[in-house]
């Protein structure tokens, strides 16, 4: 076990350097660099950035230099002293800005996986119990119709409906009353209040995905030859189901941690800037287009690494819970 | 964008076909057997196939120009189509009364029951087009019968420049499912090539691709998406930014598929027929193309449908970005990222509502066509 | 003969400006100002002086619109999560030596009590007033102005290249302390403009550097401490970077940053610019301002910002009722119907704000393009004649802006005293014919699709640049164009972009065309000619390679003696010395302009609105914003709240 996983983790080190290399040519993909970005803000202002000043930018900046020797650069940082480098645009290290709304993120994104767990166990468990039937296809529709809403417009719309139908404050995390304030219980009610819509908002379109497995492997269960045994002792429907169907049908849904992350941790991004929540969406996406490089490169790195995580406590939850797993 | 395409097979209903049919059925036989008996997959097929033919057809159902502006109908609520009039067959429309409201910036409508417009059948159309760009043709499936000024068909409602809804999700039908196929199909070049070498070789090599594989699921989505579309020279025309961002979208498409496939190398590398080909000297190109692959060729038909759906929600997300289509072409997308402001929520529902019809529509059934043809597709469901 | 006499008298005989001078004689309510509740404890526990030592001796004295106010409440507005740092500049942040009266007529005395300019336009003096006060109660005076000149402006490590408003001809100011509240600028050729542009935001340099404050991160004054500073900031490479780090200008976000820089606004910044959901700032218990009852100023006591990623969820948040005020972003025709809807629920009303550029759409065809085939047909001014004609304006402004507008080509609004009737109106007509038949002559030949050939036999094609920004709908208009322009055999190609990539396009100077609104609707038009003459490069790029020239001889490209007569006539505007005669170059330059009829303008715009609480008196209706002209922040300290909110 202890191999296996040390293995995985000797694995991950090669992988994690290379996403670091790619997530540095993301950003440097598109044409021209933060200085473009500044000089159209200052033409909005009614300024004009004259030549010395962007040349002297771009020195101070290192954006003079070669690319490879800017990711030496920001790679040495990363290694050595955990500095990532500044946020042109912010005038602050990288550090400063992220730690708080990767928090929010990883909390979002845990959330929205109880939550669709939740919710997609039961419905898995009613679609298999009572398959091809009324109730099973009005749960598969409603899965599959949740998943083929893109979920910018489903955060708009039950923004929208919060708002003007049942009056309810929408968008961020907290009130405005605790925004700035200390964690207390008070703070942690508010919280739950805004919290809930996204978290459904992102979970409905992952649900899908996991009823139909669910619904699947509880399928698989049921025509085992021990159910019937167990069916023809006169054990009652409800026992025997939770008894052992229900359990083993849970496992192959630990490995779906792996996938499930990536998805919630993109659909998050889109749904926060829509939603306007403290996570890393906006931050990244406001990064990428003002090609604020440091910023944009280390957010990408930090998000892959956290699926790269997700994935390997998946595998490992999966080789714990399951003795069938071997490894050699 | 939620993953779809990593469902572990289905099972799908059991199967009571008897007789000498069965004994004597053909793979391909067997398979269509089996899939008829999936009711719910059957129709999602005849759904498909109709939306294939209604995006064929765009220019003769749509009964005007996807593009074509009107000042006077912005943000036009749908007309609701009857077919009776006065107790006889005259299916009609009513006339919409606009007043400008320049104090909200807006044109108020209000339909006119007194002023009944006639919609015909197989009418002539305002301009001659040529249908699926060859047949030269001058009539439109439905239409104004006599078109006066002032008078409109928005029986889904019109958008902000007076544009026809309904003309431009039927128009949008085209590339929103094309650029599901082209996109699946490069996914399938890719998947099947990469992932039948991982399974097939093993070893380092498999160790390689995984962990590559592992890489390109690992960095979100939206920022490789935004880099890629980013780097497209703006100088290129619309045709070319489509084709290219259709091969974004299946740079994620393919993991999952390759994954899939080599899931199935494994396993059938050591079957018995396989073992007898190699020692018949078949060379690995041979083996790989002449047995492994037609042996789950319809798993991979299956696999397919369900990755259509994936690709048309993220070309929706691209559009979000704005990295996606550009005008003129129109997608669904396109039409949804329109649609994405609280005027349209608030005001006009029916700019979200019929796209998103259409998109729900679409992905469901292909889903569940995906579904039946698994379920048919798999040789250890019992056909007994 | 005392100093203050003798500013007057040659303010009097020079007759250049309109100079106010305030506090000359003491009201009687002098010694009895009063202060917002809020702060009397703070007096009382001994934390602060008394109000009258924390103003300065002649307070700024503000007129009201609907009269004295009552202190109290909390401005709740907001802000895009990021990038948005001018929304916090425009609405708190244009504290400036000399103002524009909010009608944008004339340029009035502010930090400074009294200025005065040279016969010659090459020197001006101004007096502060006395006893101002940074937020920290720390006294602002010349020296203060002496360090930005001496320690920021002139230093070529913090400024490495000079700010345009503080140089003529290339050569930078010289400033000099006259004694402790008197400083003069002097130039080295006439600049007639100056006092113009330092009422303009971007004259703010001279008085946002507190030296007692930044001293500490000058390289200069504290040689010793800075590495020990340095090291307790680790964004900071060296001591330039500390600096800047501490102050920047207010438009750029490390202003928003340091809640500890002392600064002379309404406001001072309580919860910063960066990781919260929101920017609070608080009152400034050393504000200058007072109202005519001798209160001081601002009556508002606070002010939030929600911050915010999406404008759609600003615009449901007006509507629900959770901002006393709102504007940018939002104040758009997208958003105008369902704003109007919500004014109910959001207990708001609409004020007019005279946005008015000199067009809200324009095409920009690059006359310095690098293809040779294009540069000369867009250096044609018949073609460009012939484009103009192509287009149905009317039907443009009826679909995409809803009717409000005016067919029009860029130039000075009616209602202001340089309107050109000709310049504004001429080949606004929609005639395809005529435009047809001038392009007949240029470029005869078309293909079988009906598109023109240019001269090697090539179809002839603009790949016109589309970005989707200021609320103006720039994709829908350029379908219709593209539409119009193919009726007269023109190829359009439309690119849809975003303004960064635009700007990279734009310094490679490789644009074909692309569509933007155009400054200089009213009286900005004097310093910032940018759409009717190749000038500065901002964000108007037509004739790249000639404005580099206009700036530097050296640079760039010669243009054509046409183009050299625009910018001499724009040379002697800058040059006047008197009002009237400004006005008059100003008009000669604006007809040499319409002769040479380098952009095709589209709609004449309207104005644009903002949403203030319903709560809310003392708000300018129809205030002017441009670019430069920074409000209505110096407007919001008479902004009161006549029924409290929640």
């Amino acid at each position: 076990m202890l191999r296996y996983i040390l293995k995985r983790l000797v694995f991950a080190i090669p992988t994690l350097f290379a996403v670091s290399i790619i997530a540095f040519i993301i950003i440097q993909l598109p044409p021209g660099d933060y200085l473009t970005t500044l000089m159209a803000d200052w033409a909005s202002q009614g300024g004009a950035v004259e030549a010395g000043t962007v040349a002297a930018m771009r020195e101070r900046y290192g954006l003079d230099q070669p690319i490879y020797y800017q990711y030496y650069k920001w790679i040495w940082g990363i290694l050595t002293a955990g500095d990532f480098g500044i946020s042109f645009e912010l005038g602050k290290p990288v550090t400063e800005l992220i730690w708080n709304r990767l928090g929010f993120s990883l909390l979002l994104s845990l959330l929205t996986l109880c939550f669709v767990w939740a919710i997609a166990i039961p419905i898995g468990i009613l679609s298999a119990v009572r398959q091809y039937s009324i109730s099973d296809y009005t749960a598969t529709f409603l899965a599959f119709f949740f998943l083929a809403v893109p979920d910018f417009l489903m955060a708009l719309s039950a923004m929208y409906v919060m708002s003007a139908w049942f009056g309810q404050s929408v968008g961020g995390l907290f009130s405005p009353d605790y925004v700035d304030a200390g964690w207390s219980f008070g703070k942690l009610v508010d919280f739950a209040r805004h919290v809930w819509l996204p978290v459904v908002v992102i979970g409905l379109g992952s649900l899908a995905a996991l009823v139909r497995i669910m619904r699947a492997n509880l399928l698989d269960e049921l025509s085992k030859p021990y159910v019937t045994t167990a069916r023809a002792k006169g054990m009652s429907e409800l026992e025997l189901l939770i008894r052992y169907p229900v359990r083993l049908a849970l496992n192959p849904l630990i490995s779906t941690l792996g996938w499930i992350l990536p998805a919630v941790i993109s659909g998050e991004i889109i749904v926060s800037v829509v939603m306007s929540l403290p996570t890393t969406g906006p931050l990244l996406l406001r990064a990428l287009l003002a090609q604020d490089m440091y910023l944009a490169g280390s957010l990408i790195l930090l998000i892959s690494v956290l699926t790269i995580i997700g994935t390997l406590i998946s595998d490992i939850l999966l080789a714990l819970t399951d003795p069938r797993i071997r490894f050699q | 964008m939620t993953d779809i395409t990593s469902l572990p097979p289905e099972t799908g209903p059991s199967f009571n076909l008897s007789g000498k049919d069965i004994a004597v059925a053909g793979q391909w036989r067997l398979f269509w057997l089996k899939f008829k008996k999936h009711r719910i997959a059957l129709a999602s097929l005849v759904v498909i196939v109709f939306m294939y033919l209604v995006a064929g057809f765009a220019d003769f159902i749509a009964p005007v120009d996807p593009n074509a502006t009107n000042a006077r109908f912005t943000y036009a609520p749908p007309q609701g189509l009857s077919l009776l009039l006065d107790g006889s067959f005259r299916p009609h429309v009513n006339q919409l009364k606009m007043t400008l409201n320049t104090e909200s910036m807006r044109r108020e409508f209000v339909a006119d029951p007194t002023k009944p417009i006639s919609v015909g059948f197989f009418v002539k159309a305002p301009q001659p087009y040529r249908l699926l760009g060859l047949i030269p043709m001058q009539t439109k499936l439905f239409g104004l019968t006599n078109p006066q000024v002032g008078d409109s068909l928005y029986i889904f409602g019109a958008d902000r420049l007076g544009r026809d809804i309904f003309s431009r999700v039927v128009h949008g039908a085209q590339i929103s499912l094309s650029i599901g196929l082209v996109g699946v199909f490069m996914s399938l070049i890719l998947g099947v090539t990469i992932g039948g070498i991982s399974g097939f070789f093993g070893g380092w090599v498999d160790l390689a691709i995984q962990r590559f594989i592992e890489l390109l699921r690992s960095i979100p989505t939206i920022p490789l998406w935004m880099g890629l579309a980013a780097a497209i020279p703006v100088g290129w025309p619309p045709l070319r930014t489509y084709f290219v961002i259709t091969l974004i979208v299946s740079l994620i498409g393919w993991t999952s598929l390759a994954r899939e496939v080599r899931g199935k190398f494994l396993s059938l590398r050591s079957e018995d027929f396989v073992i007898a080909a190699r020692l018949d000297g078949m060379s690995e190109i041979g083996i790989i193309f002449n047995h492994l692959v037609p042996s789950f060729m319809s798993h991979i038909i299956a696999t397919l449908t369900l990755a259509i759906p994936s690709m048309i929600l993220a070309e929706t997300a691209l559009s979000f970005l704005g990295i996606g289509l550009q005008p003129p072409i129109i997608s669904w997308g396109v039409l949804l990222q329109e649609a994405q402001n609280i005027r349209a929520v608030a005001q006009a529902p029916w700019l979200l509502f019929t796209p998103a019809a259409a998109i729900v529509i679409s992905v469901l059934s292909l889903n569940f066509l995906g579904d039946g043809l698994r379920d048919a597709a798999d040789p250890y469901e019992s056909v007994s | 003969m005392g100093y203050q006499q003798k500013l007057r008298g040659l303010v009097v005989s020079t007759g250049l400006l309109t100079t106010v001078l305030w506090g000359a004689t003491l009201p009687a309510w002098a010694t009895d100002y009063k202060q917002a509740p809020m702060l009397d404890e703070q007096v009382k526990a001994g934390k602060l002086p008394a109000v009258a030592e924390r103003l300065p001796e002649h307070p700024y004295v503000e007129t009201m619109i609907d009269g004295v106010g009552k202190y109290g409440g909390t401005l709740r507005t907001t802000i895009l999560a990021n990038g948005d740092q001018y929304n916090l500049t425009r609405t708190i942040a244009n504290e400036l030596l000399v103002r524009w009266d909010p009608k944008w007529q004339k340029v009035m005395p502010s930090l400074a009590e009294e200025f005065k300019a040279s016969d010659d336009a090459t020197t001006y003096t101004f007096k502060l007033r006395k006893g101002l006060k940074w937020s920290d109660g720390q006294p602002f005076n010349a020296d203060d102005i002496m360090f930005w000149y001496e320690d920021v402006f002139m230093n070529s490590a913090l400024s490495p290249a000079k700010n345009p408003t503080f140089t003529v001809a290339g050569k930078p100011v010289k400033v000099t302390k006259i004694d402790d509240l008197t400083v003069e600028f002097k130039f080295e050729s006439p600049y007639g403009l100056f006092i113009q542009q330092l009422a303009y935001g971007q004259g703010h340099l001279p008085v946002i550097y507190p030296k007692h404050y930044l001293k500490q991160f000058h390289d200069k004054y504290n040689k010793d401490g800075i590495p020990a500073l340095l090291k307790a900031n680790p964004a900071a490479g060296d001591w330039v970077a500390l600096f800047n780090s501490k102050v920047s200008l207010t438009f750029q976000p490390p202003f928003w940053q340091n809640l500890a820089l002392p600064t002379l606004n309404p406001w001072v910044l309580t919860v910063p610019y960066a990781d919260s959901e929101r920017v609070v700032a608080t009152r400034n218990p050393y504000y200058w301002k007072v109202d005519t009852a001798g209160n001081q100023l601002p009556y508002i006591d606070g002010i939030t910002w929600a911050k915010l990623d999406d404008p759609q969820l600003m615009a449901l948040k007006m509507t629900s009722g959770e901002f006393d005020f709102a504007f940018r972003h939002i104040n758009n025709s997208t958003f105008k119907s369902v704003l109007f809807d919500g004014q109910q629920t959001g207990n708001y009303k609409f004020v007019d704000v005279k946005d008015l550029p000199a067009n809200d759409a324009v095409i920009l065809l690059n006359l310095n393009s690098t293809d040779p085939v294009k540069r000369k047909i867009f250096q044609n001014k018949d073609f460009r004649i012939a484009l103009s004609q192509s287009i149905n304006r009317q039907e443009i402004i009826d679909l995409v802006y809803v009717g409000q507008g005016a067919p029009a080509q860029v130039a000075v609004q009616p209602e202001h005293e340089l309107f050109n009737e000709r310049e504004a109106k001429q080949y606004t007509a929609f005639d395809p014919k005529a435009s047809a038949a001038i392009l007949d002559k240029i470029m005869p030949k078309k293909d079988a699709e009906g598109y023109r050939l240019d001269e090697s036999g090539k179809r002839f094609t603009i790949n016109f640049m589309v970005a989707d920004v200021f609320g103006l709908s720039y994709p829908d208009v350029m379908q219709m164009v593209q539409k119009y322009a193919k009726e007269v055999g023109i190829d359009i190609q439309l690119r849809t972009t975003d303004r960064a990539r635009l700007n990279t396009m734009w310094a490679a100077n490789e644009q074909d065309a692309y569509i933007w609104n155009c400054v200089g609707g009213l009286s900005e038009v004097y310093t910032d000619p940018r759409c009717y003459m190749p000038f500065q490069k901002a964000d108007i790029f037509f004739a790249m390679k000639w404005s580099e020239w206009y700036s530097n001889h050296a640079t760039g490209e010669e243009p054509p003696e046409n183009i050299k007569a625009l910018m001499a006539a724009y040379d002697k505007v800058n040059a006047a010395v008197t009002d009237d005669d400004r006005r008059q170059k100003m008009k000669d330059f604006l007809n040499q302009s319409a002769d040479n009829f380098l952009n095709i303008g589209i709609s004449r715009p309207m104005p644009k609105y903002m949403m203030t609480s319903k709560n809310l008196k003392n708000v300018v209706n129809g205030i002017p914003i441009t670019g430069n002209l920074w409000h209505p922040a110096p407007t919001l300290t008479q902004w009161y709240f006549d029924k409290p909110t929640k």
